[in-house]
Order: structure tokens, then sequence, then C-alpha cells
């Protein structure tokens, strides 16, 4: 009681594809990870990394190699847990002949619901991924954006403990993306665990609790979001328009600058915030104009082009 | 929770109860106790259905939602009211063959409209047997079910039942379309007959068509249950060419039954190997040919009801045994 409980444990968790008669392809090796309940969890990796085959396996649609797993405290694949997930698959595809609410009701007698229940919960749940007025297309006659969004309202009929999400803002607009943000942010807030999939590094970093870094069908690093990105204690200047003189007088104080990019932008890092705030003082008084004064928070794409990419030689 | 947990164990000890009287049940029908093999058997089979509902409890309304959305979706492939349409067109053409004695016209009336219906049902069975499940694998509809609490079985289950009842709908249409046809027609043909002192009877040749159409019906089913059972485990091109494959040898049936049981010492034409092959082709096959019995009403031998039961049975039998059999290998594919 009290104790954070966990949604998913997985160990050495591995799935090989076999590829006709002899040939096999590694999806996901050795995966052990720990996903606490309340969270939201990304995992990010490059095409081909193994996150569809890791959730898959988690779903029960593929069968571990090796390893095993829990979700919800059920071992993966019983039908157990399956009533209080939710699951939105990358390119989702349905009935092609049936409306949202055809599809949705569908899905939600599939959860035993039924009746007055169930129709409101449609109508909520149309309202809220933004697609009531457009509920009478069939579903072949959606964009990609609006099969997405039916996706996530499918995926929520049952009010999910757990919900996974394979690419989610793939194909959705800003507003559809924002939107999507807000759901995922609103089940947080209500004690929901999210599992998030995604490439699109962008839209994970202001969401993400956790994350977990996989390369080539390997866990390259996990961890909350804030330990993956600030790598150092440092702090940074960033500013445009510094001049050479500029630069070599802050020289002394800083501890590495990089630039200037294509717009000009050169960022000068410091030790602590002290010599930051100097180099700051000292490049604004010589004209400069500075963008950002902070501590030195990598980007979570930067971090991964350094994991991804730092494993090139091996 | 209490009350959850004793109703699990009540459900279970009754379970039990009905799988040991099923075994007793067997072992007198294979003691052919009273001459009773059949009934024994049948009964045998529900109690065990029975136990076996009662120690999975399957998820009966999920089933159902599948066995519904199948039909409603396959109603509307444009393959199959394609074929309907073919069926209703050569079943009216049946009745415009106009031939010089009306026994042969009433003949032939029977032979083309019931023959069309039996194409027609095999093409539909084959095809919509055959796709129903990749359909759902190729376009990826079936990761957002098995992610619901609906079970591997439950699905398969489900699809079977809508695939039974889709085609058991399309067979009705046509039967009520040859009935039509049939009923504008016989009566004169009949009569003409009878006046030149053939002995032809309208009502058994009416309960005649009605048994033949209902055997196609159970027929298509059982070819329908195989193409599923194939498509779970292979491609659905593959599950369409093993049913057909299927489907024409079980019309070999009795010639495979000869030449398994062939055994004239003074004639040595039979090799072993093609006696054995024989022999696994008729034990394994289901035999198609007896569910046609258009031969018998042409040449006006007798066609009972008990046979009719019989086959019927025979193909439903068949049809748990895949249903079973497509639930296991369901149970291993991968998405
Ligand atoms: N059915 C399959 N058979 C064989 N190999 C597969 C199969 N599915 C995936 N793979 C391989 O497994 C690896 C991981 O694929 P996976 O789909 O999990 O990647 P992903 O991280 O989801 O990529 P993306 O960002 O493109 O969605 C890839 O190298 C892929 O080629
Ligand atoms: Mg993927």
């Amino acid at each position: 009681m009290g104790e954070i409980g966990i949604a998913i444990r997985t160990e050495g968790l591995t799935k090989v594809y076999r590829i006709g008669i002899r040939g096999t392809h590694k999806g996901i090796g050795d995966l052990t990870m720990e996903v606490p309940e309340g969270l939201i969890y990304g995992l990010v990796g490059p095409n081909g990394a193994g996150k569809t085959t890791t959730l898959k396996l988690l779903l029960g649609l593929l069968f571990p190699t090796a390893g095993t797993g829990e979700v919800l405290g059920h071992p993966l694949g019983s039908s157990e847990y399956k009533a209080r997930i939710g699951y939105v698959p990358d390119g989702p595809y349905f009935y092609d002949h049936l409306n949202a609410p055809e599809l949705l009701r569908f899905y939600g007698t599939l959860f035993g619901l039924r009746g007055p229940a169930l129709e409101q919960r449609i109508a909520e749940l149309l309202e809220l991924v933004g697609m009531a007025d457009r509920a009478h297309f069939r579903v072949h006659e959606y964009s990609k954006g609006m099969r997405q969004r039916v996706a996530v309202a499918q995926a929520l009929l049952n009010d999910p403990d757990l919900i996974f999400l394979d690419e989610p803002t793939a194909g959705l607009d800003p507003m559809g993306a924002i939107q999507m943000r807000n759901i995922v942010l609103d089940l947080r807030a209500r004690g929901k665990t999210v599992f998030l999939c995604s490439h699109l590094l962008k839209d994970m970093e202001p969401m993400c609790d956790r994350v977990a870094i996989v390369s080539r069908g390997q866990l390259k690093l996990e961890g909350p979001i804030d330990e993956v990105l600030q790598a150092g204690a440092g702090y940074r200047v960033r500013t445009t328009g510094l001049s050479a003189e500029t630069r070599a007088k802050v020289e002394s104080a800083a501890t590495e600058i990089v630039g200037p990019d294509e717009e000009g932008v050169v960022v000068v890092k410091a030790a602590d915030q002290r010599q930051a705030l100097e180099i700051a003082g000292l490049a604004a008084g010589d004209g400069s104009e500075i963008l950002e004064v902070g501590p030195d928070r990598r980007t979570l794409e930067e971090v991964f082009i350094d994991v991804v990419e730092g494993q090139a030689g091996d | 929770m209490e009350t959850k947990r004793s109703s699990g164990v009540a459900a279970r000890s009754l379970a039990i109860v009905l799988g040991l009287v099923a075994i007793g049940l067997v072992a007198l029908a294979v003691l052919n106790v009273g001459g009773l093999r059949l009934p024994l058997g049948a009964l045998a089979l529900v109690l065990l259905g029975l136990a076996a509902v009662l120690l999975l409890q399957p998820n009966l309304r999920a089933i159902l939602r599948v066995a519904g959305a199948t039909f409603f979706e396959a109603r509307r492939r444009r393959f199959m009211n394609v074929v309907l349409i073919f069926a209703v067109i050569l079943i009216g053409l049946s009745s415009f063959f106009a031939t010089l004695s009306p026994s042969a016209e009433l003949n032939m009336l029977l032979d083309v409209g019931l023959g069309s219906i039996r194409l027609c049902g095999m093409l539909i069975a084959v095809f919509l047997g055959s796709r129903l499940i990749a359909d759902e694998v190729d376009k990826k509809t079936v990761d957002v079910i098995l992610a619901k609490p609906v079970r591997r079985s439950e699905f398969v289950i489900g699809k079977f039942l809508g695939a039974w009842i889709t085609v058991a709908s399309f067979l009705v249409v046509m039967g009520v379309a040859f009935f039509v046809v049939f009923h504008l027609k016989a009566p004169q043909l009949v009569a003409k007959a009878q006046a030149v002192g053939l002995s032809l009877s309208l009502q058994e040749t009416s309960a005649n068509v009605l048994k033949a159409t209902l055997l196609i019906l159970f027929e298509m089913m059982l070819l329908s249950s195989i193409a599923i059972t194939v498509s779970t485990v292979a491609s659905w091109i593959f599950s369409a060419v093993l049913s057909l494959t299927m489907y024409f040898a079980g019309q070999l049936a009795s010639y495979f039954h000869h030449m398994a049981t062939f055994n004239d010492p003074h004639v040595q034409i039979v090799n072993p190997v093609l006696k054995t092959f024989s022999w696994v082709m008729y034990r394994l096959i289901p035999h198609f040919e007896h569910f046609d019995i258009r031969e018998k009403i042409l040449t006006h031998d007798p066609v009972y009801w008990e046979m009719v039961g019989m086959t019927a049975g025979h193909g439903v039998l068949y049809s748990l045994v895949l249903v079973a059999l497509a639930c296991v290998f369901f149970s291993y594919r991968e998405f």
C-alpha cells in the first residue's frame, strides 16, 4: 500500500524473427525494464529499432523467443490484463465499411459495454478526439490523421489503466498533436500509465517522465527524462552576433564554445551559473543578442544522436 | 470474490461430471449398445461440448459479436454478390430448357438448378472461408481485436460462426430462388408426364429439392470450415487451392474406398502404395460425394431423411473437429 506499483516488467525479453527456413533477424534482444505505474514512459529509437516488436510482445501478439514479462501483474499474452489496457497501433486499420460510431460500438461490446452507457461513452470519445462532426464518414473515407484519432478513441473505450501508443502523433496535424498530448497528460493526471513508442523526439520530450532509447534491438539508455537530458551540471548561454573580440574575451570563462550554426547562434558553455551570467554580461555589453541563459540541458534529439551514433562502430 | 470463486468450483465439478458421463456414453456407443451407436455418440459430443464451455467459460457475447461483424462484412464483399447474382441468373435459365419429353425437361430443371446452387455455393464457401482470417491478418485489424479481452479461440470460433451464417444465408437465397422457379415450372411438367403414364409425384420431387438444398448447405459449411482452418496456417491462395482439391477429391470418396478395399486374389494390379494412399484419402477427406443426391433424384432412387441426417451429421462433426484444429493452429500465430 502506498508503494508505487509496476505496470510493466520485462526480463531478458528477446524476439528473434525467423525469415525463410534458416534466416533469423533480431527484433529486440535481452530487454529488461520496469515501467512504474502512473508515468508516461517513452520508448524511442530509430526505424527498425524494435519498438513495435516490444509492444507486440507486451500485447501477446508476438511470442518471445526468450525472456519473460508481466503486464499489470499478469504474464505476457494472458487475456487477464486485456480488459484493463488500450492499444493504438501504428498506422491503424479498421473495418472499412463501418463508420466511427459503429466501429466503436463493435469494440465496446468486446469489452462487455452495452446500452446507453456505451452510447454515451462513444459520444464522449468522439468529442474528445475531435471527430464528433465527422462521425458519419466511413472509415475508408478517412484521412490518416482521422484514422489515428479513431484509433485513440477505440483505445480509451474501457477507460484503461495502461495504454500503449505506437507512433501516436504520426499523421496528425499540429492541432492533432497538441490534442494528443493533452489526452496523454490527462491520462497521467488521472493516475493512468502511458507507454509511448515513437521516433518523433520533439513530440516525446515534453511528455515523457521516463525514456528508454533502443537501437538495433538493444536497450541503450534508460532513466528519468531529467537525468537522461541533464548530462552535466553545467550552464550555457545562447547568443547571436557574437563578434570575434567578444568571443576571445569570454573564452577564459567558458568551458566550450559551439557554433556559430547556420543561423549564427553560438552556444557558450560554462561550469556554473555565476560564470554563465558573467559571459552573458560580457556578450550583451558588446552588443550581442542573448537568446537564453540556463542549465545546459541537452535535447532528447541530441542525446538520441549521441547514443545511436555512438554504436556506429560496433 | 467469494461467490465468483465458488461458482467457478461448481462449474468445474459439473464439467468433470459431464465429461465422465460423456466418456461412459462413448464406451456404450463403441459397444453399440441397443444399436444406438449414433445417438449415444451424438449425446456424448453434446455433453463434451457443454463441459468445454463450463471449463473454458468462453465470452459468448464476444464470439457472437465477431460472428455478426463477419457476417455483415462478408455481405458487402463484391465477389460474393457477383456470385449470388450469377447463381440467380443460372437458376432462372434452368427453366428455359425445352426438350421433347416433359420428364427430361424436369430432370434438366433439377440438374441445372441444383448444380448451379452447388457450384456457386462452392465458390462462396471456398473464397469466403479462405479470406476471412487472412484479410484480418493482412489488414492488421486482428491486432486491435486481440488486444481486447477476446481470446484467440473466441475470435476463431466467431469467424467460423460468421462464415456459416453467411454461407447459409446465401444458400437460402439461392434455394428460395430455385424453389420459386421450380414451382412455376414443375407442376405442368409433372402433370404432362403423368398424362403420358409416368409415375411422378410433385410432392416427392419438391421434398427431394429441399433435401438436396439442405445437403448442399451442410456441404458448403463443411467446405468453408476446411478453407478457414487451412488459412490459419497458410496463405489464402494456398487455402483456396487446397480446399478445392479436397472438394474434388471428396467426390471420389467411393473410388478411394473401392481401391483401398480391393481384394481380388486373381488380380494383382493394385500396388500397396496406391492402396494405402487410397485408404488414407478415404479416411481423411470428407465424403463430399454423399452430399450430392442429384443422381439419386434423377434416377428416382428414394432419398431417405435418415440418410440426409447422417450425411449432414458427418459434415457437422467434421466441421467441429476443424474448428478445434483451427483454434489450436491460430493460438500459435504471430501478428
Ligand atoms: N514480421 C517480421 N519478420 C521479420 N522481421 C521483422 C518483422 N517485423 C519486424 N522485423 C524486423 O525487426 C526489427 C524491429 O522492427 P520494429 O517494427 O520493431 O521496429 P520499430 O522500432 O517499430 O521501427 P519503426 O520506427 O519503423 O516503426 C526490424 O529490423 C525489422 O526489420
Ligand atoms: Mg514501429
